[in-house]
């Protein structure tokens, strides 16, 4: 499958704390939005994604809600997320 | 024209701005997403529309329904709009009696488990989510009250799904033992000798059996002892007893065909499952006060402990003169070798060296005078 750079390098290690804008599918405009919101750092996004149960239809959803991602852009980011997850969690 | 739309969506970003301009409807300042303007429209411009609101528009309000349900934190002047919009329809968020908006978390909790959704916790962030959820769950069947899939609208996005339409269904113990067998799956290919070695190992230390010169009980013990301990865990499921059947048979043909191969490649070499032999361990001669010999140190001065050297050098001391009649080439002759090596290495170093810091200058003015070229 292909995965971006920054996909790559957000699942290559513990994200310790990396801003929100280190996730797949999160730019400058997206991360922004969510840290208006509270969620500055990418741990904290984290956390919405594993209180959904790790669900990626609901965060993807939440994340359209919060933010307006568009559909690529939250399928990058739960992707990732979820790719964490599996790796580190 | 008096009357307004009532789902502002269908229109475009630019036609919403103009209407709100053209009724005099102030602007947020700058470019804002397109839900922003279809809020300030339902709110100012729905509201003034006749009361009789029987618009055609409706009918498509099945699929919009999501959308503005899905209120940003917009907050009770949404959820009032949406009470006054559907006065016609036939409401199904209220079937159980309640709103759901209204619903408290544990009911929202039962009631999306009785739709097969083993929702998360049910908190602030995601209650929304989950009001949604159930309200797509209640269109689709409000009689189904069954395991349904996700709605349309995901399968519209790709359908790369996570295991969760699955899980939902196993409650979370059958989760473990599932990933277990996955596990156990993966273990026997890639490691598949270390498995019946490990669980030998147990049994060997359960029935406390000391030495380890049974490379040939290892053979037999382990295709019986993996089986039996393989055997032991599909009694949880069926399903598991397929499998590990099918593992087992896979490694066990692997294993025989991986030994015929080890075999032509290796005649000499004990069969074991790792191909490690381990032999009983000699007792270190001259620890522990254990008497020394002669044939101890036949080939085993490279091996031998240095602290065994050390410790045993008063004793090796006296058998050196035993020892040089049994073997020639002793310690002497290593002696004098390495003082030979030095001296060469001396020389050499004399020759070459041509600053004036030589620390051997000293030695240099005693041996040779006549050399004054070096300092």
């Amino acid at each position: 499958s292909s995965t971006s750079q920054k996909h790559r390098d957000f699942v290559a290690e513990p994200m310790g704390d990396k801003p929100v804008g280190s996730l797949a599918g999160i730019g400058d405009v997206l991360g922004r939005k969510l840290e208006e919101k509270g969620f500055d750092k990418a741990y904290v996004v984290l956390g919405q994604f594993l209180v959904l149960r790790k669900d990626e239809e609901l965060f993807r959803e939440w994340l359209k809600e919060t933010c307006g991602a568009n559909a690529k852009q939250s399928r990058d980011c739960s992707g990732c997320l979820r790719e964490w997850c599996d790796a580190f969690l | 024209m008096p009357e307004f739309l009532a789902d502002p969506s269908v229109l475009t970003k630019e036609k919403l701005k103009s209407e709100l301009i053209a009724n005099n409807v102030s602007l947020p300042g700058g470019e804002q997403r397109k839900d922003v303007y279809v809020q300030l429209y339902l709110q100012h411009l729905t509201a003034r529309n006749p009361p009789a609101l029987a618009q055609p528009d409706f009918s498509s309000d099945e699929e919009r329904e999501p959308t503005p349900l899905g209120a940003r934190s917009r907050g009770a002047a949404a959820a009032g709009r949406k009470a006054t919009k559907k006065t016609d329809k036939p409401r199904p968020e209220e079937k159980d009696g309640l709103d759901i908006t209204e619903m408290s978390n544990e009911d929202l909790q039962e009631q999306l488990m009785k739709y097969g959704v083993n929702p998360g916790p049910i908190v602030a962030t995601t209650r929304k989510l989950y009001e949604k959820k159930l309200l797509k769950l209640m269109e689709q069947g409000p009689d189904l009250k069954a395991p349904v899939p996700l709605p349309a609208i995901s399968t519209t996005e790709n359908t790369r799904q996570n295991g969760n339409n699955d899980s939902d269904q196993y409650s979370d113990n059958e989760e473990d033992p599932k990933t277990e067998l996955r596990l156990e799956k993966r273990e026997p290919l890639k490691a598949r000798t270390k498995t019946p070695v490990a669980l030998k190992q147990k049994k060997v230390v359960e029935h406390n059996q000391v030495g380890n010169r049974v490379p040939g009980n290892f053979k037999h013990a382990a295709p019986t002892l993996s089986v039996s301990e393989l055997s032991d865990m599909p009694r949880r499921t069926p399903k598991k007893l397929l499998m590990t059947a099918e593992v087992l048979e896979r490694t066990a043909e692997e294993r025989r065909v991986e030994r015929d191969i080890l075999k032509e490649l290796f005649p000499y070499e004990v069969s074991t499952p790792t191909g490690i032999s381990a032999s009983c361990r000699r007792p270190i001669k001259g620890a522990a006060s254990r008497p020394l010999e002669h044939s101890d140190f036949i080939l085993e001065e490279s091996y031998s402990k240095y602290a065994q050297k050390y410790g045993t050098s008063t004793d090796t001391k006296s058998e050196k003169p035993p020892i040089k009649k049994e073997r020639p080439v002793a310690l002497w002759i290593k002696v004098l070798l390495f003082v030979i090596v030095s001296v060469f290495m001396f020389l050499v170093y004399q020759s070459m060296e041509t600053n004036q810091g030589n620390p051997f200058s000293k030695y240099l003015k005693m041996v040779s005078p006549g050399r004054g070229s070096a300092e």
